[in-house]
């Protein structure tokens, strides 16, 4: 297991920090952003930061948690014989899958389970499922064979492979597929607003009609943070997980 | 004792063995000796079930291997593969005590046996928090040995054990695992294209030519005339000389005979050396006896160029 440097360290705790400062103190910056920008309306100005950002991250966490155990639990699945043939199938879906634009699979589910919380959670558990998905089945590809055999020829079974050669060994690879899962669904959750889920998005789309300058970066701010603070966080993650050999 | 009778592998279109069969006794140490892709790892990966067989059949102490739990097999078997193949992620100490392990010794068992282990495969022991990306190729290989030994298998398979550990260290590895297989009488199938390594520790060699056997005898054996063409060509002309190094100038010393009148010309040689050290220094001296020392360099005794010539080859030439 590697040493991490202590300046990531730093830069994700600073990150944090602005991110709660952001939304605790926002009036802070606002001070600031008044010199640069105009301001406009005031009374929308009120709405607490705290109790959005916590609809916000409420939602993610949902959203996310639903995501990775299922498809963690379709990764582990795989690497038993009657699930194997499905493995290329759904390597090929989850990057299909990535491709098509949130907006679109935003529209297109407003037809069926109309406006609000249900489908931004479902697309946004559709997001995250794919990345997740996709890398754990990659980290256990790329676990040299001979390591597999030898587990096989030590009289390890099945269970005690996946549980302690094939997790540990793809785990890096897994918190990238979650970390990039988490990264979109904190701004598919904020597109969420265009089909009524409240969330920073909400500030951004009301600054947006009322041509509220503050009110765009009252939500972009803090969400950008956040964003950052998690990526940075995971990234700390992977290198504490990932072996030097590999790495280096 | 381990059986394989009329087996064939097919992979895919590949005929990797073709009706190949072979018997290795209790407590033998068999070597498998052939050039690359003649089907020797096959033949190990059989025994291990971790390949099944196209046809043919297996059998391990008189019982066909499909009788056994795959499981208990396994751990009943001590292998190093060919790739050495240590998870990563576990350090030196964790890739030993895989077995033992599963097998749920005690911690103290556990740790006496790794202290044990690295001793014998010549490895400092705090190499144990090593992971195995910070070992040379050939400490990795000797980590492969020791984790196939940990928990005391009473059958061994080992595939180019040790093919990457520098020959100093070789040939202590060798001596060393000459001495606890003669000593505990493990079931050995020891995979080698190295003609030495296979004099120096074989019971019986098994030559092969590709996917089938092409010849079969003690170390000796093969120094008669009498075998095609093909394995003569693999073994080297060179075979009877490299046949010394399986002696030890102690084995046809005797004693009583110390020759006088100065037939002796005041060259030494130990009498853990190899007879063909002896049979060098010999060459190079030009001379034809030498007188035999012990490990507090007291003279023991003497041996002549005859002696060799008498004694080592006395039972191949009929
Ligand atoms: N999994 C596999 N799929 C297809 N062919 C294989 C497979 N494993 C081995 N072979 C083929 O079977 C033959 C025997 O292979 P094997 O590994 O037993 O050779 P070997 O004697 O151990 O060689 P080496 O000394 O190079 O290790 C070779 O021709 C090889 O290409
Ligand atoms: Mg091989």
């Amino acid at each position: 297991m590697k040493k991490i440097k202590q300046p990531f360290f730093i830069v994700t705790a600073l990150l944090f920090a602005f991110f709660l400062i952001s939304i605790l103190r926002f009036d802070i910056i606002e001070n600031v952003l008044v010199l640069l920008v105009k301001p406009k309306s005031f009374f929308l100005a009120r709405v607490s930061l705290v109790e959005i950002a916590k609809q916000h991250i409420f939602i993610v966490i949902i959203s996310s948690s639903l995501s990775i155990i299922i498809a963690l639990t379709i990764a582990i699945l795989t690497r038993f014989p009657f699930m194997s043939d499905f493995e290329e199938f759904l390597l090929g879906l989850a990057t299909f899958g990535q491709t098509i634009p949130t907006v679109a699979i935003l529209a297109l589910l407003v037809p069926f389970l109309g406006y609000g919380f249900k489908p931004a959670l479902f697309a946004l558990f559709v997001y995250g499922f794919l990345p997740v998905l996709r890398n754990t089945i990659e980290g256990f590809n790329t676990i040299p064979e001979e390591i597999r055999e030898s587990a096989r020829a030590m009289g390890m079974n099945r269970f005690q492979i996946i549980t302690r050669v094939e997790l540990p060994l793809a785990l890096p690879a897994i918190l990238a597929g979650i970390r990039i899962s988490l990264i979109l669904n904190i701004s598919v959750a904020t597109i969420g607003a265009t089909v009524g889920l409240s969330g920073f998005g909400t500030l951004i789309v009301n600054g947006i009609r009322g041509d509220d300058t503050i009110m765009i970066l009252k939500g972009a701010i803090p969400v950008s943070l956040l964003a950052l603070a998690v990526e940075s966080l995971f990234i700390i993650l992977e290198k504490r997980f990932r072996l030097s050999a590999i790495s280096e | 004792m381990i059986e394989l009778k009329n087996v064939t592998k097919k992979y895919n279109d590949i005929t990797a063995l073709k009706n190949f069969s072979l018997q290795i006794p209790e407590g033998i140490l068999q070597v498998l000796l052939g050039p690359s892709g003649c089907g020797k790892s096959t033949v190990i990966k059989l025994i291990n079930h971790l390949i099944e067989p196209t046809s043919g059949e297996i059998y391990i102490n008189n019982k066909n291997i499909n009788e056994f739990n795959l499981i208990n097999l396994r751990r009943g078997i001590g292998y190093v593969i060919q790739s050495i193949g240590l998870f990563p992620h576990y350090n030196v100490y964790e890739n030993i005590v895989i077995v033992p392990r599963l097998l749920k010794w005690t911690k103290n068992d556990i740790d006496r046996r790794v202290d044990y282990l690295l001793d014998l495969v010549g490895l400092n022991r705090n190499y144990k928090k090593k992971y195995p990306f910070e070992l040379s190729g050939g400490e990795g290989q000797r980590v492969g040995v020791a984790r196939a030994l940990a928990a005391d298998p009473p059958i061994l398979l080992m595939d180019e054990p040790f093919g990457s550990v520098d020959p100093l260290n070789r040939e202590r590895l060798q001596k060393e695992f000459y001495r606890i297989q003669r000593e505990l009488k493990k079931t050995v199938l020891f995979v080698t294209h190295d003609v030495e390594e296979a004099i120096r520790l074989a019971d019986n060699i098994a030559v092969m030519k590709p996917g089938q056997l092409a010849s079969l005898g003690s170390p000796w054996d093969f120094v008669t005339d009498d075998k095609e063409d093909y394995v003569k060509e693999f073994l080297g002309s060179e075979y009877t000389l490299k046949l010394l190094t399986r002696f030890m100038v102690q084995d046809i010393l005797v004693q009583e005979k110390i020759k006088s009148k100065g037939y002796i010309h005041g060259f030494q040689v130990k009498k853990e050396n190899t007879l063909s050290s002896a049979l060098s220094l010999m060459i190079s001296k030009g001379i034809d006896s030498l007188e035999v020392i012990d490990e507090q360099e007291k003279i023991v005794g003497s041996i002549t160029f005859e002696d060799i010539l008498k004694n080592v080859f006395r039972d191949t030439r009929k």
